[in-house]
């Protein structure tokens, strides 16, 4: 949990601050520097207070556009992001953006103006509840129908979204309030650190803030017993670690204790390419060596991550020979689907370091080197069309170091997964839980506005781009160099290839041979593109979007029958990997 | 704050939200214990339990009481969590005083009714949660 050090002083606080002001205040003193939104009319005063603000507001141009930079701009640095709408569509259209944020467990403050209170409950103009709508997509939520309770609001949210488990939290403030002067006794008693409550102090929920959460010792010696007996483990390591800043523990972990280590698409990149053992990815369209190795593991030990069906396949069949020692910040987690042999709750950072024992795995770790050796990737293909896996690897291997990537979701999504390595897990940002089409170019904008130094590269498909394909022209009008790479099959590839797979090739609405000319709509916005489609066509494209210094759509047909894999069919074992396995 | 809440929260804190067995028979000695200081300090807690205890419950039922911050929104809250992680909501009573409800539900759970313990304690608002 991060605490405010900068209150303002009982002089500001005397200053007469309407609501909308101070909402601009509380930004500036949480450290937000930049801002992603849309306005609307029961939100203009707040508008009005950003006019000349230290602030920076970005306007996108949808409010899903908003909230999936802020997620972007969250993921890509650890800082709270923000976004703002106003009431009834506007902030509807938050809401996808939100979910995202949930289930990703992602820092992010919603601020929407709401109707004016005496018109709340009457099914005025643009008037939705908003509250209700929230409930399910945030981790908390509020609605202000009185100034004196903003001040208190504002801080609480930007506490609960950054502690214990990060996550989005959304403030609806009715327009009256907005304009509705800020009581001088309200400031002046939050101005005294010593009146102003906290979460322990308020006796809020520990598991919410992460608060108090003390381990208890003969857990960690039972966690490490079980590491020391244990002749074929392995470490699985989720987003947590990133969330949790614990990159540094966890590599010191895996180096002293040698265990094979493999990673959710979310903590992609919390392990260093090529060291020790690092399976990369697992589950649904893990790396094979990883899903063998897990499979025939005796302890899991499951850092910050949740056994997420995409991981585990049926979970009665996962890593059915192994305890589990798991660690998470989240109480409600451990358990959840797998039963935990050892629960260890609370700080990754604290609880990493405590489990380093002695190992005798020799035996294990020469078997998962040959298990790797057998089942690396393969980028010999036929033909002279363009192998995504093999174009992909083009890019990991030329990319700048500390390149941000985010992606869409589908086939495109899995191969940057399995293709694309990065060495710092906030530079792989994707969409896990929610598995969001339209994510990857929103999160590039809020990546390259939080990174403006590091390169930026949004992996695409033609079915995703097509979702937020608006936010172009947020990139011209910042002059974004976000660098575009569209991979086109003309399909919905995942959902085609199930249809394939699973329905007897029934392709139900998946085909789309109607795509625009990609390049001539990047043009229309001011953004650069090219369009390749041979083979021999991938190294100079590749180097031409890396090389651009401004924005650049690289725009590359694949063939449409390409399937990803390897694949666990949905209900199947991690054991049962369908397809052509490297 | 209640010596009743200060050991739910230690227990919490511990990373145990899975006490609701163990909530079944200390949990309730020492609610019981407590139950004329809470009424003394004006809690609600009091009439609903009644309400609840008061009546026979359904083989297979899960009791639950749930303390917390008052929020208008609160019940709308609850009823979300319990709906969604699998809980049917068979008798439900409700109480708020000035800062502070208390709900008391008898659900039937397809889920561990630990899970959906630990989900209600996740709720920013929520004090304290008990299973019985």
């Amino acid at each position: 949990m991060t605490t405010v050090q900068s209150r303002t002083t009982t002089t500001e606080a005397q200053a007469v601050r309407t609501g909308a002001q101070w909402i601009v205040d509380v930004l500036a003193e949480q450290g937000v520097t930049t801002v992603y939104g849309y306005p609307g009319g029961a939100i203009m005063p707040l508008y009005d207070a950003l006019y000349d603000a230290d602030v920076r507001h970005v306007l996108t141009r949808h409010e899903q556009g908003a909230a999936l930079a802020a997620v972007g701009h969250a993921r890509s640095t650890g800082q709270v992001g923000v976004c703002l709408a106003t009431s009834g569509p506007g902030a509807t259209n938050l809401v996808t953006g939100l979910a995202d944020a949930l289930l990703d467990s992602v820092p992010v403050v919603a601020i929407t103006g709401q109707v004016a209170s005496p018109l709340i409950g009457t099914d005025a103009f643009q008037e939705v509840d908003v509250l209700g709508l929230s409930l399910a997509c945030t981790k908390h939520s509020y609605l202000v129908r009185d100034v004196r309770d903003l001040p208190r609001v504002l801080d609480e949210a930007f506490e609960l979204a950054r502690s214990g488990r990060p996550g989005p939290v959304l403030v609806d403030v009715a327009k009256d309030v907005q304009l509705a002067p800020v009581p001088a006794d309200v400031l002046m008693a939050r101005a005294d650190a010593n009146d102003h409550p906290t979460a322990q102090t308020r006796g809020a929920s520990p598991a919410a803030y992460g608060l108090g959460l003390e381990v208890d010792e003969q857990d960690v010696a039972a966690a490490r017993e079980l590491i020391r007996m244990a002749r074929r483990p392995v470490l699985y390591v989720g987003g947590g670690v990133v969330s949790a800043d614990a990159t540094a523990e966890l590599r010191a972990l895996a180096r002293a204790t040698g265990i094979p280590t493999t990673t959710t698409a979310k903590a992609l990149g919390a392990l260093e390419r090529g060291a020790g053992l690092h399976l990369g990815m697992l589950g649904m369209h893990g790396n094979a060596a990883a899903n063998l190795a897990v499979q025939q593991a005796d302890l899991i030990v499951c850092v910050g991550a949740r056994f997420d069906d995409r991981v585990t396949g049926n979970p009665a069949t996962f890593a059915p020979g192994a305890r589990v020692v798991h660690l998470d910040v989240d109480p409600a987690e451990v358990g959840k689907v797998r039963r935990a042999d050892v629960r260890l709750i609370g700080d990754l950072r604290e609880l990493l370091p405590r489990l380093t024992v002695e190992t005798d795995i020799e035996p294990w770790r020469t078997r998962v080197g040959e298990l790797a050796r057998q089942h690396g990737w393969r980028y010999d293909h036929p033909g002279e069309g363009i192998y995504a896996p093999a174009l992909l690897r083009e890019l990991s291997e030329r990319m700048p170091a500390r390149t941000v990537v985010t992606t869409d979701v589908g086939q495109h999504q899995m191969w940057a997964c399995q293709h694309v390595e990065v060495d710092h897990p906030r530079d792989f940002v994707t969409s896990g839980g929610l598995g969001t089409m339209g994510f990857g170019l929103p999160a590039a904008v809020g990546a390259q506005l939080a990174r403006p130094g590091d390169t930026v590269v949004c992996i695409s498909g033609d079915g995703s781009i097509m979702m937020n394909i608006q936010e172009l022209a947020t990139l011209r009008r910042y002059g974004l160099p976000v660098k575009i790479l569209l991979l086109d099959n003309q399909r919905l590839g995942m959902v085609r290839q199930w249809q394939e797979l699973f329905f007897e090739a029934r392709y139900s609405e998946t085909t789309l041979d109607d795509n625009p000319d990609f390049v001539a709509v990047a043009a229309a916005f001011g953004v650069a593109g090219r369009h390749i489609s041979r083979r021999d066509e991938v190294a100079g494209g590749v180097a031409e979007l890396l090389a651009c210094p401004g924005a650049f759509l690289l725009h590359v047909s694949i063939d449409a029958q390409e399937n990803l894999w390897p694949l666990v069919p949905p209900g199947a074992s991690n054991s049962d990997m369908m397809g052509e396995l490297p | 704050m209640s010596a009743d809440r200060r050991e739910d929260t230690t227990e919490r804190q511990r990373g145990r939200p899975a006490a609701a067995g163990r909530g079944a028979t200390e949990g309730i000695s020492a609610d019981r214990r407590e139950d004329t200081t809470e009424r003394q300090r004006g809690r609600p807690a009091a009439a609903g339990r009644g309400a609840t205890t008061g009546t026979s419950r359904s083989p297979g039922t899960t009791h639950l009481e749930v303390v917390a911050r008052v929020a208008p929104e609160l019940i709308e809250r609850l009823g979300r969590v319990l709906r969604h992680r699998g809980a049917l909501v068979e008798r439900l009573t409700f109480e708020a005083c000035a800062s502070e409800a208390v709900l008391h539900a008898d659900v039937r759970c397809a889920a561990p009714v630990e899970v959906i313990v630990a989900q209600l304690e996740r709720l920013p608002d929520v004090h304290s949660v008990r299973a019985s």
